[in-house]
């Protein structure tokens, strides 16, 4: 396709048309203030901040200066145009634009969770003026639970509209509606309707302000202490792309890391509170000796407790060993696993499926709208134009576990295959590795367990699993390690480690580690990325990866969604009061 | 139910009987026109504008569209969309179509082109209403001067301050130092207004022009759409210092700010709501600032206690068009 040439602020710019201006601007890193636009929505155009000077070229050639601004986000480029971002015509119709967003936006910085993160905020401070004009009363607009998930504050709303179109255009169910008019707008449930979506955290993502906030996260934090690191969701096989935010190596939110490929700009509610696992009071905080015969037993130290375990391993002998997997361990882990025990005598555990769930987006009559096609495409991730897909596997790592481990290994019938044996007293020794959360293994499985004399369980709390162990060794959660998922459409991607691992316990990592150095095996140095290194080597299915490509870096073009929050200019208090004493006063 | 209202039903209704709506209209297979009861729900005015039918028809919301396309190229259904005022409508029968005059085309240009001035040939239904003896529906050539025109309609009783040419949002003149002006399109530009919707409101020397501008934006808060930042704040905004002034409690630095937020909502919305409610700010400040000053001097309305008491009567504001 041809490209068409212009400037913006003076760069050379070649994009395809069609493309808008604002898009054009961010992807070459000249910022743009906008609220309404979003690369996955439709264009609305009524914030009216994302205004530029744009010049076309006159009959006679010349660059004729606009008389009055245009909207960056609907205007699209044009063969020789000159798209200006800081002439006196831009930066006083940002200043109009900021202050009738304020006159009626209460004071609520102090208390408000966006604070720190609020597109107003950020804007004012860059954009704006220091005093405001307005000496009349405010308009008052409701606060409520929109949902579940999310809380409204209509004051502090700009009526953007980004919700609204969200929940037309992504997720599909229309739930929320812009009602009553002029300044008197405001965001309402469509009759009848509670938010109660799969999707409906994502709409306090992309809200810019602070008026859809989680009430999981209500007044919990100040968002500027917020430590943030890349990781990917484990509660199903789509393996979305997040951030992990943690506070003193406490996790208090989840957010959506942009990756076009994966999960776009969203997660889903389900793995956004998803987290709560790592700090359950049932946490495995030690490792513990629990003999079937009661008579002895107690709290170990690891060393002691991985003696332990390689001596039952060796009194049971090759033939009297099962080990079984989690589909959550991380394809490292797997990777050591596979040194440890092979691919015959293990198994694969995982959490039972659910639902498959896709969202389709809902456009009624403008179907016919020829400038649909764009807009359809800005959402789309998957070929059939589904917007986002929540996998049946409730599992982040299956697929790296069979290709490690062979499919074979990980069939039910291998499963099927333990109980028998051990039902029939022909293992000895099972080792479990589970750190799998909410997992009830089934009864077959329960009762195998119960009837091996010695049963190591790896896992993060207590329950049915390590009530049936012998011995019990607490295991690290997702967010506790670094290492590769493999998600269900055979994509790895990288996880990082956001806090370490509570009270004793260990990664299932240094846990094999430990092992396989006590049983006298070369283990020899185990980081996440040598084992990686190794993985791409032998198992052929990773062949051509490497750990620096498996991470999959969000372009930054808005606060919300970058891994870093976006630098501001840092104005001096000189200068502020230079801009108070500039306007009337 | 209003008169209008009932009006466009019957219409509807009769286009219905004559086969001009309905299934294969003009005994073409095929060609189906139909026409819901016309919405009775309260649409903003701004809906009303060209570039705000076509998403209204498309169930989006009634609110204009930020599409840079034109009706004209991709409106209904991303089709091709005429958006035309019903008079423009209602006389291209007579005008091209030869209506009245046994089909003959030239003979009803030629008759358009006998009224009206060179540039603005033509009839306009100008709709007078405010303080004039008979207030009503005028057809009239273009270029009528405004003083006949006003006498035409039965002239007043008192001397008239003031007049809105061309529907609310036109700007405001000083009578009677503009009656000569001529109502037409040039003539009104011409005169720093515009002729708009034609309808023609008029104010005698009982109106206080605060009050009048105070039920102006009134409307306009009422009527925005409120997708747009300046629009949907700046019309609440300016309506409430206005009703200050007029209240007593203005300071004169109100004046800058009404004139500073119509500069920055000016241009910058989707449609031109912006302008229609900063015209008149800025068009009443520039001609009548001595009626805001002595309100904000005096802490009163001025007009309250003076000529309007005196006329016994309570001043007929400009009605909302
Ligand atoms: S929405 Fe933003 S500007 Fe408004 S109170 Fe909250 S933090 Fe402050
Ligand atoms: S709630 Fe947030 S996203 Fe929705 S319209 Fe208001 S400011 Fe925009
Ligand atoms: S981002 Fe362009 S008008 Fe809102």
């Amino acid at each position: 396709m041809d490209k068409v040439r212009f400037r913006i602020d003076g760069i050379e710019i070649e994009a395809p048309p069609g493309t808008m201006v604002l898009e054009a601007a961010l992807d070459h890193g000249i910022f743009v203030p906008h609220y309404c636009f979003h690369r996955a929505l439709s264009v609305a155009g009524n914030c009216r901040m994302c205004m530029v000077e744009v010049r076309l070229p006159g009959r006679d050639g010349k660059l004729e200066p606009a008389r009055k601004p245009s909207i960056a986000c609907a205007t699209e480029v044009a063969e020789g145009m000159e798209v200006l971002t800081t002439t006196p015509l831009v930066t006083e119709a940002r200043k109009g634009v900021l202050e009738f967003l304020l006159i009626n936006h209460p004071l609520d910085c102090p208390v408000c969770d966006q604070a720190g993160e609020c597109d107003l905020q950020d804007f004012s401070y860059e954009f704006g003026e220091a005093f405001s004009r307005f000496r009349e009363d405010k308009l008052i607009k409701h606060t409520k639970d929109f949902g579940p998930e999310v809380r409204f504050y209509g004051n502090r709303c700009i009526n953007c509209t980004r919700c609204v179109r969200f929940t037309q255009e992504i997720a599909g169910s229309c739930d929320l509606v812009q009602v009553q008019r002029g300044g008197h707008n405001v965001i309402d449930l469509a009759p009848g309707r509670v938010f109660d979506h799969p999707l409906s955290g994502n709409v306090v993502d992309i809200c810019p302000v602070g008026a859809l906030v989680s009430r999981d996260m209500l007044h919990r934090v100040r968002v500027w202490h917020l430590e943030r690191t890349p990781s990917i969701c484990p509660h199903c096989a789509t393996g979305c792309n997040i951030e992990i935010h943690t506070q003193d190596e406490v996790v208090h939110r989840l957010k959506p890391r942009h990756n076009p490929e994966v999960n776009g700009y969203w997660m889903c509610d389900f793995g956004r509170l998803g987290y709560k696992h790592i700090h359950a009071p049932q946490r495995l905080l030690e490792h513990r000796w629990q003999p079937r015969d009661r008579a002895e037993g107690g709290r170990l130290g690891f060393q002691s407790v991985i003696e332990l375990v390689a001596e039952a391993i060796r009194t049971a002998g090759p033939e009297g060993t099962w080990a079984l997997a989690s589909a959550w361990l991380t394809n490292e882990e797997l990777w050591l696993f596979r040194r440890l025990f092979g691919t015959e005598q293990v198994a694969l555990i995982a959490r039972p499926p659910w639902q498959e769930r896709r969202f389709y987006p809902v456009w009624g009559d403008s179907e016919r709208n020829p400038s649909l096609p764009r807009q359809r495409e800005r959402g789309r991730l998957l070929e059939d134009g589904a917007t986002f897909m929540i996998a049946a596997d409730r599992n982040p790592n299956r697929t790296g576990a069979e290709r490690i481990l062979g499919e074979q290994a990980c069939a039910p019938a291998r499963l099927d295959a333990f109980v028998n044996a051990a039902l029939a007293g022909q293992v000895r020794c099972a080792v479990v590795l589970a750190s799998m959360p909410d997992y009830l293994p089934p009864e077959p499985l329960a009762q195998a367990l119960a009837a091996v004399p010695e049963t190591v369980v790896v896992d993060l709390a207590d329950g049915p699993l390590a009530g049936a162990a012998t011995i019990v060794i607490a295991g690290a959660a997702w967010a506790e390690k670094r290492g590769t998922f493999t998600n269900g459409r055979g994509r790895t991607q990288r996880l990082e480690m956001a806090r370490p691992t509570p009270g004793q316990a260990r990664t299932e990592l240094e846990v094999l580690h430990a092992l396989g150095t006590q049983l006298g095996r070369p283990m020899g140095p185990c980081s996440p990325r040598r084992l990686f290194g190794e993985l791409v080597g032998e198992v052929a299915a990773f062949a051509g990866l490497s750990w620096e490509g498996v991470h999959h870096q969000a372009p930054e073009w808005s606060p919300h969604m970058a891994a870093q929050p976006r630098r501001l200019p840092v104005l001096s208090p000189a200068a502020l009061v230079r801009q108070r004493g500039g306007g009337a006063g | 139910m209003p008169l209008g209202y009932q009006r466009l039903v019957g219409a509807v209704q009769e286009a219905y009987e004559r086969g001009l709506l309905g299934k294969g209209i003009f005994g073409i297979d095929g060609f189906d026109v139909e026409i819901d009861d016309p919405p009775r729900a309260p649409a903003p005015t701004s809906a009303a504008k060209r570039r705000g039918c076509s998403p209204r028809w498309r169930a989006a919301g009634a609110t204009p569209s930020s599409s840079p396309l034109s009706p004209a190229v991709s409106g209904l259904f991303g089709c091709p969309t005429v958006v035309n005022n019903v008079v423009t409508i209602a006389y291209l029968p007579y005008i091209f179509g030869g209506f009245g005059r046994g089909g003959d085309a030239e003979a009803g240009i030629a008759w358009w082109r006998s009224h009206g001035t060179e540039k603005s040939p033509g009839l306009m239904p100008y709709s007078i209403s405010g303080h004039v003896r008979a207030p009503g529906v005028y057809e009239l050539p273009l270029g009528t001067r405004l003083g006949d025109m006003l006498e035409l309609a039965g002239g007043w009783e008192r001397p008239w301050k003031a007049v809105i040419p061309g529907g609310s949002s036109a700007k405001i003149l000083r009578l009677p130092e503009s009656l000569d002006v001529s109502m037409d399109f040039e003539g009104l530009m011409q005169a720093g207004t515009m002729l708009g919707s034609a309808g023609v409101i008029v104010m005698d020397e009982t109106v206080c022009v605060v009050d009048a501008l105070y039920n102006l934006l009134r409307f306009y808060a009422h009527e925005s759409c409120g997708q747009c930042t300046p629009c949907r704040e700046g019309t609440g905004w300016a309506e409430k210092i206005v009703a200050r002034i007029e209240k007593g409690q203005g300071r004169m630095e109100d004046l800058d700010t009404l004139l500073g937020l119509a500069d920055r909502a000016i241009g910058k919305t989707i449609c031109v709501f912006a302008e229609a409610f900063c015209w008149p700010i800025q068009s009443c400040i520039a001609l009548f600032r001595e009626e805001f000053e002595a309100h904000i001097r005096e802490r009163r309305c001025p007009l309250r206690a003076g000529p309007r008491a005196a006329a016994g009567e309570r001043a007929v504001g400009a009605g909302a068009h």
